[in-house]
């Protein structure tokens, strides 16, 4: 990862002596980057590290499981209807003998990609306003942070079904009605974190230094919003799966040809007196993404923020 | 203090107001109206049904009269279900729908908070290890996939409790069980961590110096003070309560506000739609309203902001 305004950084890399002790480091001190840390902090941790692993292999299988198989995904054989996990058959089958290993594989595909856009999405949207917001500070700021205290008047849920039913079903709406309701808390975020920076000594520094606001801003205020930014990025897609995964559920989301693991569990539901599995399988898949995402969120705050790690 | 409620209190108007701007505007770009589906309706008496609603105006002119009613308590009829007002409507169904949301919140501060307490007190043991498992797996499994396995297992399999509606504690228990498990493990993640946050404070190494019994520090010392982020996580945990509970009534047929508020929309039923947004707001808003009141008194330093 190339790491932005590394040549110059000189900020504290929170390494301590005893630390490099440890890890059996020579004791001259290498020049490190702030990335150059996190990733190393970041390896070091085993739950985040298997997480890490979970989701690579999740994300391959979405992409190329469905060639692994010799399934066409739409492919009706009632001969083989209802199967559970078998030689043939990995996932089993559906209630149309659709083969679930293919099945799972695309609608892997449709929930991490609406999940994985909405999140990229509702980033921009948020680093933009919310450092605009508290860049710029005084009534601007105060006039766009009460729209955002409004806006958190309105609930959730109730909102992106309205907006669905707005935009139609489909995977493109699913994704901008998960955005529009989403944006606000990444838009806090950034705000709040380029305040505390804009008072931070070493802007205090530069500013002292004679830098212009260009370099301010882009030198020192965007490289520091980063890490909460690929914090909250890891934070929000989960967050984003299981919107999906319920609208869908509640059949409003993504329908037909398309499906995602939302719309599986949804046909599974609807079969859940006689065959459970058609439901459990795509929970696991739900809940192991879900799980996975969170460990690496939770192990890159720790990497950027080490003081984060005593308390949660 | 007076003046820092009295601020809050006004401000909830104007949001409110914008709030059901929003909402009105957002009702208005449903393609289709309450009676498009209806095949082979005259123009004449579609006109007339338009008319009779108040749908002829111009939006701005229904919204205003909107605004007007409500503030008088009346929120129209329902324009699907012949004779019935919205707070006939709502009237039925938000009771179910607080009942839920109560119990499920009972069960999540009965199982959660003790469960974070205990972990935090016996931190990097097999408890805390255990209640920290319940913890991560519960926040993470969809209520969609935890309703679904309950029904399965304590209704189909073993007979326990009935699989639908809502009328005697047997039918309580699992919407209970499926709405509380992912609100207990986060009550579970959150006391554990301010406990943990506080056990680090000074003044508790102090107490303990002072040679105060433990379970005097832990109660007087460390509980009081590691339960106000507790308390201020209300507001977004509501707004978690209303997103559950929809699942949850779906689920489970259970006749609250998600499921009325879920076949209203796809009805097209404008007025029941409209109320129900409305309310839901309110409440969000309310509880906002609430948490930075009672905020304020904790820590006196956000009144004067």
């Amino acid at each position: 990862m190339p790491a932005p305004g590394s040549k110059e950084s000189t900020e504290p890399t929170g390494v301590t002596d005893a630390e490099l002790i440890d890890a059996g480091e020579p004791l001259v001190l290498k020049q490190t980057t702030l990335w150059g840390d996190v990733v190393r902090r970041f390896s070091r941790n085993r739950a985040a590290m298997a997480a890490f692993t979970i989701l690579v292999l999740m994300i391959a299988y979405a992409t190329v499981g469905p060639y692994l198989r010799p399934y066409p995904f739409d492919e009706i054989d009632y001969s083989r209807a209802h199967l559970l996990p078998t030689a043939a058959h990995w996932f089993g089958t559906d209630m149309f003998g659709r083969d679930l290993f293919v099945r799972m594989a695309l609608g892997g595909r449709v929930s991490l990609l609406v999940a994985f856009a909405a999140t990229g999405i509702v980033l921009v949207v948020g680093v933009l306003y919310g450092s605009i917001s508290g860049f710029v500070g005084g009534k601007t700021d105060d006039i766009m942070m009460r729209f955002v205290d409004i806006l958190y008047g309105l609930p959730y849920l109730p909102f992106a079904i309205i907006l669905l039913v707005i935009l139609g079903a489909g995977i493109v709406p699913m994704l901008l009605a998960l955005a529009i309701v989403s944006w606000l808390t990444p838009s806090r975020l950034v705000r709040g974190q380029i305040l505390t920076l804009k008072q931070s000594e070493y802007v205090e520094a530069a500013r002292a230094l004679g830098a212009r606001r260009r370099r301010i801003v882009f030198r020192h205020l965007m490289p520091n919003t980063l890490g909460i930014i690929v914090v909250a990025m890891f934070l929000e897609v989960p967050g984003m799966i299981i919107g999906e995964a319920t609208l869908s559920f509640l059949g409003l989301g993504i329908s037909a040809p398309d499906a995602s693991w939302g719309t599986l569990a949804s046909e599974g539901w609807k079969a859940l007196r006689s065959h459970p599995w058609l439901i459990i399988l795509p929970g696991l898949f739900i809940g192991i993404t879900v799980l996975a995402f969170n460990f690496v969120g939770d192990g890159f705050r720790d990497a950027i923020d080490p003081k984060t790690k005593e308390t949660t | 203090m007076v003046k820092f409620i009295a601020r809050r209190v006004l401000w909830t108007i104007p949001v409110l107001l914008v709030v059901v701007l929003f909402t009105f505007l957002l009702m208005k770009g449903i393609p289709g109206g309450p009676f498009t589906r209806e095949k082979g309706i005259p123009e004449a008496i579609l006109a007339n049904m338009n008319a009779k609603y108040g749908l002829d105006k111009s939006w701005l002119e229904q919204y205003v009269r909107y605004v007007w009613h409500a503030a008088q308590g009346d929120f129209g009829v329902s324009m699907t279900q012949k004779g019935r007002t919205v707070v006939d409507v709502i009237g039925d169904a938000f009771p179910v729908s607080i009942h839920l949301g109560m119990l499920a919140f009972g069960l999540a501060v009965v199982m959660g908070i003790p469960a974070g307490i205990i972990s935090a007190l016996k931190h990097n043991t097999w408890l805390d290890y255990a209640a920290m498992f319940y913890a991560t797996i519960g926040w993470a499994i969809p209520t969609f996939i935890i309703g679904p396995v309950l029904i399965y297992y304590f209704a189909l399999r073993l007979g326990w409790f009935p699989t639908s509606r809502w009328e005697t504690w047997r039918h309580w228990v699992l919407p209970t069980i499926t709405l509380g498990t992912a609100l207990s493990a986060y009550f579970a993640r959150l006391t554990r961590g301010s406990m943990l946050e506080t056990l680090q404070q000074d003044y508790v190494r102090t107490a303990m110096a002072k040679g105060l019994p433990y379970h005097t520090v832990v109660i007087r010392h460390v509980l009081r003070n590691s339960l106000i982020p507790v308390v201020t996580q209300a507001g977004p945990l509501l707004g978690f309560v209303i997103t559950g509970s929809f699942l949850t009534e779906y689920i489970f047929s259970i006749p609250g506000l998600g499921k009325y508020f879920v076949t209203s929309v796809s009805n097209r039923d404008y007025s029941v739609v409209m109320g129900t947004a409305v309310l839901l707001s309110s409440v969000v808003i309310v509880a906002n309203l609430v948490v930075d009141v009672v905020y304020g008194f904790l820590d006196p330093r956000i009144r004067y902001e």
